[in-house]
């Protein structure tokens, strides 16, 4: 088991090497200066200034130089400067962390909740009413772009209604002040329960924005996967037992129907992490994705190639986790087969 | 058990979409800005916004009144004693928020931090530029210091507000890095809490010796708190401010005027940028290297009818760079819509056909740019719009590959140096159309190097503009007015046409 | 489609409904020029923002105007030609990149496969997202841009399936057997392999398309898409965001055309899939 993990660990390394190399290279062949930018239209700025500062940033070298000097820099665990907030990158990106991945957990616990309970009903009811309503409204599910669902709930919950904020991770001059840069967290470890309420009302909206697509997908597979176990022998061993129908769906067929959809939502959960930077846009969610969204468009080169390895090394380890998941659980489901 | 359960389910749900009430003590007002800050040391930053958050915790040498004179801030008065040496003499009392004396010490440190290379956590100052024939400062004693400059540098008073002062005990006692995250100034509030993304929390600094004197009323700030609160989304920052939860809304679009003028809470406060306007050509190839097309399409921009419809009346036309704000302004009349003329020009100059052109232009311009592409359409020209994101556009109109775009150029000091320098001048930074006539460059270079006679720099540069506006490398449009939505309980404020917010005499009622 | 695979699917409601949503804002894309009510570029400013249903000297805005007084519903059918036609050349552009190179690379083995694959796991590991604003802003502006600049990614979904599907056909007995009687790897790869990943090609082709489309939306949003003054759906819905609480017809009208349309597109790729080749039931409509 170790040994496989190495071996993975290892495989993902140059997958990690290309990443940043295509991304290195692909802002390197891109016209335009993150100085420029910077120092924006207007005032007075001299070449020699414009020089100094890509001098200093090391962005005047040579092609292989740059990228040389980058790995290098990585072997310490350092990401390089931002051009733009002139900070080390690693750090602006661990401030960012903390918003996006409550954002979302959140917003995968919301598809979980709903998801699961749907999907074993329309299972339970197959071909049904139910069934059929259920498949057609996650196939809605996944239509739709989630930034538009969020400007659609923001302007139902938000401007008509007026029962839930409209952007921002709290209400201000409350006098919380959050620590860890997890508010729900800090609001929980402090007691502060109107601190928490108020940071929950706050995630709401966005979460569900985000989470649409991966109800959709989480009820989906676990209709399928349940109806997969339901047909298996040790479920129609538990019946022929006389064991109550409630008692075979949720406690034997359940049980194991959800292992895959577990490991697959694990697995989205990185998609959901890449594409969430829309939907942080919209409400104005202090995120990851905004941050990389910001800097692709300054040309803050290294402030992207940081992101960018960060998105990938969190993809390359969900799918390592995935993996390890399948081939952990597998065993014990052939196992469970002969107890059910 | 069943009913239970729901109860307990509606209790949540009623829970959840009630509004969280936290006690509300202190004053607080809220400001909503669309970007955060980038930094919080005044040192190491070229973004309005942090500049606009940072006023309120630092002060400079001098600043300015809304009506953009300069003024005496944390000094009292200054003398230039040379042609390359000013002498400051500083306010006495003012103290640090950590009750430290302000010194002389603290401005020769600042100057230094901010021309000296390499002197912020080992980079170089992006503000040098605001500063640059400063070479040094010296503490003469404990409340006087001398500026001394490479050259003769007529615009020093003009560009000094934008250099904050920091002070030299605490950052060198606490570092850069730590700094930056960690401001301490001189101004009306101090520094309480960044949530990155999120909020800056201010509040009154009691010992503030009461901001420039040429302002009034000078005393500490009236409100306790102030929180500049990030919400980038234009339509959260208007929906944020007619809740009530914001009572200062930035960069309202033109089109919601009205609809925040129609709430009986709320009023909208304008004020006439320092921004010029261009529809900027590529004078360097056909058709735009003839200065009868460039008139042309001067005359075919009906720059009256734009401001009207779309920025509802909230610009002021230019006939050349300036804006009519700086006491630079050359005030001769625009070109003024004349189709006819301009075919006549574009008849003349050989294109009685007309021609095709892509006008490009940054996402924010395209409303405007359509609009033009239909006026020039008017007189023959055939114009498509290509909407680009401005850093991959930028290098393309450098590199000389387009020919027709729009594009603005700030001029926060209304000095004629940084914008008619770099917009027109051979080969400067700003100077994207390729222009260059060496009677120009010698008006500005005179101007600047050769002129230490205020009457005879302003001379040269009406000279300037007035070739500017005859040779027109560019189609000169407007100075747009920014427009910001602020509740009615706020008292003591005005925009400032270099839009750095000053909450210092605000008030809430 | 065989006999029997389209009786499978005529039989399948669901899937038939999604053929008509998807033929009907097509036909509304395609007639655009003809059916629309007013110009999708040029509006009348003294119209500006009006509420769907308003009639003026200007005409009648049955779906509203947005804040330089175009009419939305001229604007969605217009804006379906671009947003339409950027999915179907996207995923075109993959199907045949991320087939061939599926077809190849199972076939060859050896380096070539480890070239594929390798490269397949870089593309997976980028954010769909930000690879393609950062070759948009390599390419720059422009529709043929954003076709590279989507397919850039999109062609490793194919490539994918078609790889485990000719690796299971391989070693299957009519391949054998062609192989035996001297076959060379072009004739096996043309006459044997391709036509048994159509099918399969057919479903990933269609149920990708309303996944180009959203991306495109959300490219557009961000504001690095398709540009105006072209409208794609994603533009229009860009458009409207300052005027989310003054005019909020304007994002929503163009939004549930996407949705409509993006389900339709699933909903005809669930039943192709079912119809056609149901083991492909890891083939989804997400990332």
């Amino acid at each position: 088991m170790v040994s496989y993990i190495v071996r993975r660990l290892v495989q993902a390394v140059p997958v990690l090497l290309g990443v940043t190399f295509v991304v290195f290279l692909l802002m390197y062949l891109t016209p335009g200066d993150p100085v420029e930018v910077f120092l924006g239209r207007g005032g007075a700025v001299t070449q020699e200034e414009i020089d100094r500062i890509r001098r200093e940033f090391g962005l005047d070298r040579p092609f292989v130089e740059q990228y040389g000097r980058f790995l290098v820099a990585l072997g310490r665990g350092d990401l390089g400067q931002s051009v733009v907030h002139r900070r080390p990158v690693g750090e602006l990106i661990l401030e960012r962390v903390p918003a996006t991945v409550e954002l979302t957990l959140v917003a995968a616990l919301i598809a979980l909740l709903v998801g699961i309970p749907a999907g074993v009903a329309a299972a339970v009811r197959r071909y049904s009413l139910l069934d059929k309503g259920a498949t057609l409204l996650s196939l809605l599910g996944v239509s739709m772009p989630g930034f538009w669902l969020g400007l659609v709930l923001i302007n139902v919950f938000a401007v008509h209604l007026r029962v839930l904020p409209v952007a921002g991770r709290m209400a201000y001059g409350t006098g919380f002040e959050p620590q860890t840069g997890f508010y729900l967290l800090d609001a929980l470890l402090q007691g502060n329960g109107a601190a928490a309420l108020d940071v929950l009302r706050h995630l709401l909206l966005p979460a569900v924005a985000m989470s649409a697509t991966m109800m959709a997908m989480t009820m989906r597979l676990t209709r399928s996967s349940l109806l997969e176990t339901i047909g298996q022998d040790y479920v129609r061993t538990a019946r022929a037992k006389g064991v109550p129908e409630r008692t075979v769906v949720l406690r034997h067929a359940l049980r194991n129907a959800l292992l895959p959809v577990v490991t697959v939502i694990a697995l989205n959960l990185g998609a959901l992490l890449g594409g969430n930077m829309v939907v942080e846009t919209v409400f104005g969610w202090p995120g990851l994705g905004r941050l990389v969204v910001e800097a692709v468009r300054t040309h803050d080169y290294p402030l992207v190639r940081g992101a960018v390895l960060v998105y990938a090394a969190t993809y390359v380890v969900l799918n390592l986790l995935a993996d390890l998941s399948y081939a952990f659980l597998n065993p014990r489901i052939s196992h469970g087969k002969g107890v059910g | 058990m069943k009913s239970t359960q729901a109860q307990v389910l509606a209790l949540a749900l009623v829970a959840l979409l009630s509004p969280v009430a936290f006690p509300q003590g202190a004053k607080t007002l809220v400001v909503g800005i669309d970007s955060d800050a980038l930094t919080l040391d005044p040192g190491n930053f070229r973004h309005r916004e942090t500049e606009t958050i940072l006023r309120n915790m630092y002060d400079g040498l001098v600043t300015r009144t809304p009506g953009m004179e300069v003024v005496p801030e944390l000094a009292v008065s200054w003398e230039r004693v040379s042609d390359t040496e000013w002498v400051f003499y500083l306010r006495d009392g003012v103290t640090w928020h950590d009750g430290t004396p302000f010194t002389a010490e603290d401005v020769v440190f600042t100057v230094e931090r901010t021309v000296k290379e390499g002197r912020i956590g080992g980079l170089t100052s992006p503000r040098k530029g605001l500063l640059d024939p400063v070479t040094d400062a010296v503490a003469l004693d404990r409340l006087t210091v001398k500026l001394i400059t490479s050259v003769p540098y007529p615009a020093l008073l003009a560009f000094l507000p934008h250099t904050l002062i920091v002070p030299k005990h605490y950052v060198e006692a606490v570092g850069d890095a730590y700094f930056a995250e960690n401001p301490l100034g001189t101004g009306p509030f101090r520094f309480v809490r960044w949530d990155k993304g999120t909020q800056i929390v201010m509040e009154r600094y009691d010992g503030y010796y009461g901001g420039s004197p040429a302002i009034p009323p000078v005393g500490p700030a009236p409100v306790d708190r102030v929180i500049f609160r990030v919400l980038p989304e234009t339509s959260t920052r208007i929906a944020a401010l007619r809740a009530g939860v914001i009572h200062i809304a930035t960069r309202i679009p033109v089109d919601l005027i009205p609809e925040i003028e129609a709430d009986p809470a709320l009023r909208v406060l304008s004020v006439r940028g320092t921004r010029s306007t261009f529809l900027e050509m590529n004078v360097r190839r056909p058709p735009f290297a003839d200065v009868r097309v460039r008139q042309a399409l001067n005359y075919a921009v009906d720059v009256e009818l734009v401001i009207e419809y779309v920025l509802a009346g909230l610009a002021t036309p230019i006939p050349s760079l300036m804006s009519p704000d700086s006491p630079f302004y050359l005030d001769i009349p625009p070109y003024g819509y004349d189709p006819v003329r301009a075919r006549e020009l574009l008849a003349e100059a050989g294109y009685s056909g007309g021609f095709s052109v892509t006008l490009d232009c940054p996402d924010h311009f395209k409303d405007v740019a359509l609009v033009i592409a239909e006026m020039l359409r008017d007189v023959g020209i055939e114009a498509r719009v290509q909407v680009w994101e401005w850093s991959l556009l930028l290098p393309r109109i450098r590199a000389g590959e387009r020919d027709l775009w729009l594009s603005d150029w700030g001029n926060a000091t209304l000095d004629p140096m940084d914008i008619m320098i770099p917009k027109l001048k051979t080969g400067e930074r700003g100077n994207y159309s390729g222009y260059s006539n060496p009677t120009y460059d010698e008006l500005v270079e005179f101007a600047e190097r050769h002129a230490p006679d205020p009457e005879a720099r302003l001379r040269a540069y009406h000279q300037a503009q007035e070739l500017a506006h005859r040779e027109a490398p560019m189609v000169f449009l407007w100075v747009a007015q920014e427009a910001y939505g602020v509740s009615r309980r706020v008292v003591g404020w005005v925009p400032s046409p270099d839009s750095r917010i000053n909450l210092h005499r605000a008030d809430l009622q | 489609m065989s006999g029997r695979a389209w009786r499978a699917f005529r039989r399948n409601r669901l899937a038939l409904a999604g053929a008509a949503l998807v033929v009907l804002l097509a036909l509304g894309a395609v007639l655009a020029p003809g059916v629309a009510p007013h110009d999708p570029l040029r509006g009348r400013l003294p119209d500006r923002l009006r509420p769907p249903g308003t009639v003026t000297a200007g005409g009648r805005y049955l779906l509203g105007t947005d804040n330089l007084g175009r009419d939305i519903l001229s604007r969605i059918l217009h804006g379906g030609r671009v947003s339409i036609a950027l999915g179907l050349l996207v995923v075109g552009v993959s199907i045949v990149v991320g087939v061939t190179l599926g077809l190849v690379s199972a076939y060859a083995g050896g380096w070539v496969d480890t070239v594929v694959q390798r490269s397949v796991d870089v593309l997976l590991a980028f954010p769909y997202l930000v690879l393609a604003i950062a070759l948009m802003g390599l390419f720059g502006p422009g529709f043929m841009n954003l076709v590279v600049a989507l397919a850039f990614k999109e062609w490793v979904m194919a490539c994918r399936v078609v790889r485990s599907e000719v690796l299971a056909l391989k070693t299957a007995a009519f391949v054998e057997a062609s192989r035996a009687a001297g076959a060379g790897p072009a004739r096996i790869l043309l006459r044997h392999l391709l036509p048994n990943v159509i099918p399969a090609a057919v479903v990933v082709a269609t149920l990708r398309v309303g996944w180009v489309i959203l991306m495109e939306a959300s490219l557009s949003f961000l504001g690095l898409g398709i540009q105006p003054p072209q409208p794609s759906w994603g533009v229009i819905i860009a458009d409207g965001r300052d005027y989310l609480f003054r005019a909020p017809w304007i994002s929503t009208f163009p939004g549930i055309a996407i949705l409509l349309f993006v389900l339709g597109v699933n909903l005809l790729g669930e039943g192709l899939r079912d119809a056609l080749d149901p083991r492909l039931t890891g083939v989804r409509v997400g990332e």
